[in-house]
């Protein structure tokens, strides 16, 4: 199992736009890769577009990531580096 | 002589004659007998994939019109199409309820389009839009219907007037047959304002529902994108200014 966090940066947050691409990011891998916003302990699955824009993650708000499977090392890795470069 | 005031999307003016547009999508609430569930969902997944290719074709145009920016609505749009949870709400309410795949969806659609209303997020809330968008192209695939847009006049390019346009209809709005559009409800933040935007559309929006029993077909209007008004039937004087 991996876990990290992450702080939104981007100003907008996480809408349609980028919900989409974390949902093409982590779709390939077969490990579960869950969301959890952690003001609202509210959890979404990555690879659901309706889950994670409903989380509603806003500018300055943290997330955790928790990646549990076969392939968790290189879908933490994606997921890491997807957050880094577009939120 | 008549003036509505809504939100102008675009800052150009249009003179033109009025033409109205009716989205309606019939959904009835039909039983499915219970050796005919599988059909209903086989059904479901042949108009899933042909929504899906509409979509793919749409995004293609949109790239083309307005760029990659804009254009990603429609690549959102099928992902949500293709989602697990809606998927499978959908699937449920057929198999578990025995209802008819085009009313699972429309009342799925529904849900889910209320869930981001009730959102904080102004961005998140104009989602419902999306939503709904998607399960509307959804259910005209599996009732065979084909809400092609009326356009113009015999010929003539005219002032489109709706309820709403969803986002994908304004990208097809064919502007050699569109001078400008109003419509009855809409939001700047609305994919439908920023694509008229993109495309240099004179648009004025959220003009009230007032507005569609208040025009007669072919009656002139004048499209302010500036002012953000409408009016009916200017007088001479009001012509001459605008002309």
């Amino acid at each position: 199992m991996k876990n990290f966090s992450y702080t939104i940066t981007d100003p907008v947050g996480v809408h349609a736009r980028p919900a989409g691409m974390l949902v093409k990011a982590a779709k390939p891998f077969s490990a579960a890769i869950t969301l959890t916003c952690d003001k609202s302990g509210k959890t979404a699955n990555a690879k659901n577009i309706l889950q994670v824009m409903s989380l509603g993650l806003q500018s300055g708000d943290s997330v955790s990531l928790t990646i549990d499977g076969t392939d968790e090392s290189n879908a933490a890795a994606a997921i890491q580096a997807f957050f880094e470069e577009n939120l | 002589m008549k003036t509505f005031q809504g939100i102008g999307v675009y800052g150009a003016i249009a003179i033109g004659k009025a033409t109205k547009y009716v989205q309606k999508v019939t959904v009835r609430r039909t039983a499915i007998p219970p050796n005919e569930i599988q059909a209903e969902l086989e059904k479901l997944k042949t108009a899933r994939a042909a929504a899906c290719a509409e979509l793919t074709q749409i995004y293609q145009t949109a790239l083309q019109e307005i760029g990659q920016e804009q254009a990603e609505i429609f690549e959102i749009h099928r992902i949500m199409l293709e989602d697990e949870d809606y998927n499978n709400a959908i699937s449920r309410i057929i198999e578990n309820e025995g209802l008819c795949a085009a009313y699972a969806v429309a009342v799925t659609g529904e849900r889910f389009a209320a869930q981001f209303s009730a959102l904080e997020d102004k961005l998140l809330q104009a989602r419902s839009a999306d939503v709904e968008d998607v399960s509307n192209r959804l259910i005209r695939h599996l009732t065979a219907e084909n809400t092609a847009i009326p356009i113009g006049t015999g010929g003539e390019k005219s002032i489109l007037c709706a309820d709403d346009f969803s986002p994908s209809e304004t990208v097809m709005l064919d502007k050699n047959q569109i001078l400008a559009f109003v419509t009855v409800y809409g939001s700047r933040n609305s994919h439908t304002s920023i694509l008229a935007r993109s495309r240099n559309i004179p648009a004025v929006i959220g003009v009230g529902s007032k507005f569609l029993d208040s025009i007669t077909i072919g009656e002139l209007l004048i499209v302010d994108g500036h002012r953000g008004i409408v009016i009916l039937s200017p007088d001479d004087t009001t012509l001459e200014q605008y002309q």
